[in-house]
């Protein structure tokens, strides 16, 4: 006998990730949603606020990407104390900044390779769970696993040196930074015996090798798990260079035609909206001149290697050309291909490190612009997830007013959404009960797109993932937890 | 701080979000103690775990790691010891003590005695402070830490 659904409070839970599968009387899969519970308290809790606060205060949203939304706020409140719309900062105060944004980059795509997608890529979707994490990834390959941790390492601290300190950094203020690079870091980014810039760039080359290795044993998980027609939307530079710091915003359709073609993101709100759904907390962001229904896209590492034209250093434009090659010079509309998109953005982030790090103007120069007031600041910069967008409008007094977010998991909630679909189609067609293959699939769909689960507090418990199975009666008839 | 620290006292938190700060405040104040009377003790301080705290680990013989819990069966603070442990979530956003233990003897050949100090909070809204009923029961907490630590180091 099948049971009633409930709604459980524990859905309401932020960091919870639910998946609800529909299936008719033949016990095909008819539709699936993928839950998130997002966190929606932020733009109240800095209403009220002094605007120079602001990109300290976001830093709170997150454990794990707070530097995307401390320099994303910091370059709303560059356009409000007069510092240009993003490229009007002093040399030093760009480059300390690009510096942070590219350890952040760096550190944050390592952890998702190494200790989330390497699993699933060694063993297989099948796997035994115990054996399908990084441990298992130690025992087969030692190197790898240790090389994860200590990429990590080099990102955190070059996020330490720039921003100031782990918690609270204070290193983005309103039209610049706040400090030098210290001349002992540097050097110790430069040389140091066990994790230097050079090392960073070697492994990141061989994350590469190890991936197109696994891709030619293994195309029917990289090309075949999952496929499916998309927008892609990112910044790039204006002369369409990969850019993650800043540049022109960039849409094109699954074939590569261009929706938006290199459009001012100050005035996002022109060519973006957000749609609400009555069975998600969770908001679905679409092109506008396309509507609802086909103006969805992705964003993140694949997004941003089907919108740009060419990378600016050597190393990662041949890993990029050879991504290009691939996909016969298309947008890869594999999602399983947001993997090698994430390697080749390491590598290319390990580059621009190595770059700035023998930039003199790290060591001395000005750090502050300032200009006239303007009352309304947009800063968007593409995170390790993809872009993201800080919107500020402050008052006579310089508080905060209204303040609006679109964080890059929201941006890619329908496509999370398709890909789970798909999934769940492939896998539970038939099926009245969900077996761990079948939970394993549908992480490793959503896994690709690496969401953040709003890890505002982490005290409110682990985040699972659910999946539940209803039939056309909409009586729950399976359910597993991990 | 003493020359040679070879205890390590990790708390951990978001210090917007009211009594989920209390990780840190409780380490705060074992780091004052520890400095005013020159123990081996070093403090660390982050808003979650992450998996290069592994390679942190290897410096030290004993790991108390320190966090709130918004559990109702524990009333105050619970205190145990743990082992490692491979089961992880699926996000890069939570990592366990246990699991960093893992981590710490499979790739870094390091095995370190562990325990995990649980503070019972209340409230986990955007705000700076914690919960007045979260602080009565960091200074409870903060009195068995020192007592436990004391009889480590002598």
């Amino acid at each position: 006998m099948g049971q009633k659904i409930t709604i459980d409070p524990v859905t309401r839970i932020e960091g919870h990730g639910k998946v609800t599968i529909y299936i008719d009387n033949e016990g095909n899969v008819t539709e699936s949603r993928f839950h998130i519970v997002e966190f929606r308290g932020f733009e109240r809790f800095v209403q009220g606020r002094p605007y120079w606060e602001a990109p300290v205060l976001v830093q709170r949203l997150c454990g794990i990407c707070p530097v995307s939304h401390h320099l994303a706020a910091a370059k709303a409140t560059d356009v409000i104390v007069g510092a240009g719309y993003g490229d009007g900062l002093t040399p030093t105060g760009e480059k300390m900044r690009r510096l942070m944004h590219y350890g952040q980059i760096f550190q944050s795509h390592s952890l998702h390779f190494f200790h989330l997608a390497s699993p699933d890529l060694l063993f297989g979707i099948n796997a035994d769970p115990i054996k399908r994490n990084i441990i298992g990834v130690a025992l087969e390959n030692k190197e790898l696993a240790y090389q994860g941790i200590m990429m990590r390492k080099f990102g955190q601290e070059i996020i330490r040196a720039t921003a100031g300190k782990k918690i609270h950094g204070t290193g983005a203020i309103p039209g610049g930074i706040n400090k030098h690079l210290e001349k002992e870091d540097k050097e110790m980014f430069l040389n140091h015996p066990e994790i230097n810039v050079n090392k960073m760039i070697e492994w990141a080359q061989g994350a590469l090798e190890f991936f197109h290795d696994y891709h030619k044993k293994h195309k029917e998980i990289i090309d075949e798990f999952v496929s499916f027609p998309s927008n892609y939307l990112s910044l790039v530079r204006k002369d369409g260079a990969l850019d993650l710091y800043h540049g022109v915003l960039r849409a094109v359709d699954h074939e590569g035609n261009k929706i938006l073609a290199d459009v001012d993101y100050h005035e996002y709100y022109k060519y973006i909206e957000e749609e609400v759904r009555s069975w998600s907390y969770m908001k679905f962001p679409f092109i506008k001149k396309l509507g609802k229904e086909k103006g969805w896209y992705t964003v993140g590492p694949l997004a941003r290697m089907n919108t740009i034209d060419f990378i600016d250093t050597p190393l990662a434009q041949k890993e990029f050309e050879k991504f290009k090659s691939y996909n016969n010079g298309k947008p890869s509309n594999k999602p399983m291909h947001q993997h090698w998109a994430r390697l080749i953005e390491i590598l290319h982030c390990a580059e621009k490190i190595k770059e700035l790090l023998n930039d003199p103007d790290l060591t001395k120069g000005e750090l502050i612009t300032r200009g006239n007031k303007e009352y309304e600041g947009v800063g968007l910069i593409e995170a390790p997830r993809g872009t993201l967008f800080h919107h500020y409008k402050i008052n006579e007094d310089d508080l905060i007013e209204k303040a609006n977010l679109i964080v890059s998991t929201t941006n890619n909630n329908q496509p999370m959404n398709e890909a789970v679909a798909q999934v769940a189609k492939k896998i539970m067609n038939g099926q009245q009960k969900i077996t761990e293959g079948m939970m394993n699939a549908v992480e490793v769909a959503i896994r690709a797109y690496d969401p953040c689960l709003s890890c505002a507090t982490h005290a409110l418990g682990h985040m699972p993932l659910e999946i539940e199975l209803i039939n056309s009666e909409n009586i729950l008839i399976d359910y597993i937890k991990k | 701080m003493s020359s040679n620290p070879y205890i390590l006292v990790y708390g951990y938190g978001n210090p917007g979000r009211q009594d989920d700060a209390i990780g840190l405040i409780l380490t705060e104040k074992i780091d004052k103690w520890s400095r005013d009377n020159n123990l081996p003790i070093y403090c660390e301080y982050n808003y979650q775990l992450n998996i290069e705290d592994s390679y942190k680990l290897k410096n030290f013989e004993i790991v108390i790691f320190i966090d709130s819990t918004i559990s109702n069966k524990i009333p105050i603070y619970n205190f145990i010891k743990v082992k490692s442990s491979s089961e992880y979530d699926f996000s890069s956003h939570i990592i366990k003590p246990q699991y960093l233990l893992y981590l710490s003897e499979n790739i870094f050949n390091h095995k370190i005695e562990a325990y995990i100090m649980e503070v019972r909070g209340y409230k986990w809204e955007f705000m700076q402070s914690p919960t007045k009923k979260a602080i009565k029961n960091i200074k409870l907490a903060e009195s068995f830490l020192k007592k436990f630590l004391k009889e480590k180091i002598n």
